[in-house]
């Protein structure tokens, strides 16, 4: 039987619908935290906020908004902005990688929760399309590989000793 | 019918992941945040890329 593309999109937007709406619920009632597909205008949003990353949001949503399959969430509250981030799946499906992850520096009214927030959303969602595992992909600095580490990502190594990426099962 | 079947096999779904999510998250309740910013990115791979452009583009000028 032949699926097409929209019956596939339509699929994992279901997906992705049922972990936003299960997040906010589940463990994140309290904080009036709003999970949400990226829009563009939440990519050029982001691209305000003043870091020194040397990519732009809306660069990274062009890049992967045509995957059907793709994991990227949006965290609001009262409407604000705090944090966004995009995952794809393996080929397989049998791994979920995150590729871009960031919080809003400033003002941001989920501190120390964001993290947690987007982990148990990716895992879900992890779960939800059956992949195994879940990879934190080109972590910005060593600092935040041991971070991931207490987290339970086991980091994984090229022959130079540098982090490729971390992974955990779901 | 099918539609409404499909949503109800998906929050069943969805409820036994969470279940471990959530056991999970208990674990590691007491791990801090790292400052907020950004954490993944393509900026290593971006840097190199421009490493190379640079390279490259420096070969072609001799």
């Amino acid at each position: 039987m032949n699926i097409s593309l929209a019956q596939v999109e339509g699929k994992y937007r279901r997906f992705r619908e049922v972990v936003y709406r299960g997040t906010e619920e589940e463990e994140y009632a309290a904080f009036g935290v709003g999970l949400h597909s990226i829009s563009v205008n939440d990519a050029l949003d982001a691209d305000e906020w003043p870091n020194a990353k040397s990519w732009s949001w809306v660069q990274q949503l062009r890049q992967y908004c045509n995957d059907p399959k793709r994991f990227d969430v949006g965290l609001s509250v009262k409407g604000r902005l705090c944090a966004l981030c995009i995952g794809t799946p393996s080929k397989a499906g049998l791994s979920l990688k995150l590729h871009v992850l960031e919080g809003k520096p400033d003002g941001n009214p989920l501190k120390g929760q964001v993290l947690k927030i987007i982990l148990f959303a990716a895992h879900g969602y992890a779960g939800m399309i059956g992949a195994t595992e879940v990879w934190l992909c080109d972590p910005i600095n060593d600092d935040l590989v041991s971070v991931y580490e207490r987290y339970g990502y086991m980091a994984v190594r090229d022959k130079k000793n540098n982090v490729t990426h971390l992974k955990k099962d779901t | 019918m099918k539609l409404k079947q499909q949503d109800e096999d998906l929050n069943v779904k969805w409820a036994a992941v969470a279940a471990k999510n959530k056991k999970w998250l208990a674990q590691v309740k007491g791990v801090a945040e790292p400052p907020l910013g950004v954490w993944l990115g393509p900026k290593a791979k971006t840097k190199k890329a421009a490493a190379k452009k640079t390279k490259a583009a420096k070969s072609r000028s001799k």
